[in-house]
């Protein structure tokens, strides 16, 4: 088998968005990917790196606290010794985890004290997210979002042949997806509330525009959340797969 | 030194052990470090810095994408085996050890959905699998 499943690697789109009123989308952003893991709540956050020489990058901590507010936190990374986001203090979810500059080392994100594994941001990325963050329901109708990810086809060598994208969870139930009409698009829509324009969305499997995904290609794929008036607070996730055949 | 100006545009924002509410924020004399972490916020997109922005700490997307190619390496493909099977290819940087690991923390989140396909679980299950092989053959080659 040439394509393996470690090649199929999901990634944020140029922009994302945690406020409205701002363009989403673009083309694929390899150095960002979207996250879904859920931390224990009520955990503070530390950060370590691999390499003792990561010792200039800072890295900034953007998360939820269990009392809704959104509290942020930057420190400089200390090489294998971890730092912990005690301003931040324990929290309910982790939205963004950013590095100004590339690391030598992997950093792994965890509970604090070198405790459970939240992700790790592999060596020449720069962090991770969730992919809707910061949005809420109205008292006075439904509300959509909008947000973008790449399913990128990381083999340097071999296509993923007859590629299609499917949903593998939906626990809160709110979300539909749906693809670009093209590979390795830089579409975008006006703002996060906005639907783009030529995508169909479903919770069916879709297949590919063009069949297979070349090696180094990547299909963009957009999510649509939907809130129903008064929506509860969502803590949940959202799976996505890329299958296909190869050689 | 010049001072701080900037924009918390979260609840608060913490930095060099200080704290700063969201909204307006000023540092007359502002330490090296707190510059530093400042840049890096405003990057990330949790502050936003009207004065005193020190752009050399914060690495642009083009510099990111160049180093992460060099990261990665080259892709190595093995040549196939006696019996016509080809073992996968890899990545020979950095970045794949933890790009595998990562793999495996997803695929194993995802096959704790007891609702999963049977497709699906056994795709997940031998991808793990081989990524475990791969992730084994590198960390000895590094020993």
């Amino acid at each position: 088998m040439s394509v393996v499943a470690s090649d199929l690697v999901e990634y944020h789109a140029a922009t994302q968005s945690d406020v409205d009123g701002s363009t989403v989308g673009g083309a694929i952003d390899t150095l960002r990917r979207p996250d879904f893991t859920q931390v224990t709540a009520g955990d503070t956050v530390e950060a370590v790196s691999s390499s003792a020489g990561d010792t200039t990058q800072t890295l900034t901590v953007r998360a939820r606290k269990a009392d809704g507010t959104i509290v942020s936190e930057t420190k400089t990374m200390n090489g294998t010794t971890a730092i912990v986001f005690s301003g931040n203090g324990a929290v309910d979810r982790i939205l963004k985890v950013e590095l100004s500059a590339t690391c030598a080392g992997t950093v792994t994100v965890r509970k604090n004290s070198a405790g459970a594994t939240y992700r790790t941001i592999p060596v020449g990325e720069r962090g991770f997210s969730a992919v809707f963050r910061e949005g809420s329901s109205s008292t006075s109708g439904t509300v959509n979002y909008y947000a973008k990810t790449f399913w990128k086809n990381t083999n340097g060598s071999f296509a993923l042949l007859g590629a299609t994208i499917s949903e593998t969870s939906d626990p809160s139930g709110t979300i539909t997806f749906g693809l670009a009409a093209s590979v390795n698009d830089s579409g975008t829509t006006t703002n996060r509330q906005t639907a783009p324009g030529g995508v169909t969305f479903a919770n069916t499997a879709a297949s590919v525009p063009g069949t297979d995904l070349a090696a180094g290609a990547a299909i963009g794929v957009w999510r649509n959340m939907t809130l129903a008036t008064n929506n509860a607070p969502i803590r949940s996730t959202h799976t996505l797969q890329i299958a296909g055949s190869t050689i | 030194m010049a001072g701080l100006r900037f924009t918390v545009l979260t609840s608060s924002w913490a930095a060099d052990g200080q704290t700063f509410l969201g909204g307006p924020n000023e540092v007359a004399k502002p330490s090296k470090e707190l510059l530093k972490l400042a840049a890096g916020a405003h990057a990330a997109g949790d502050i936003k810095i009207s004065e005193g922005f020190d752009a050399k700490h914060v690495q642009t997307q083009a510099a990111g994408e160049k180093a992460l190619a060099a990261a990665m390496g080259k892709r190595v493909e093995p040549d196939y085996n006696p019996d016509g099977t080809r073992d996968p290819g890899r990545w020979d940087g950095p970045w794949y050890e933890g790009h595998l690991d990562q793999f495996i923390r997803d695929a194993e989140q995802r096959l704790a959905n007891p609702e999963l396909d049977d497709g699906t679980r056994v795709y997940l299950e031998t991808g793990v699998a081989s990524a475990r092989e791969q992730l084994k053959k590198i960390q000895k080659e590094a020993k």
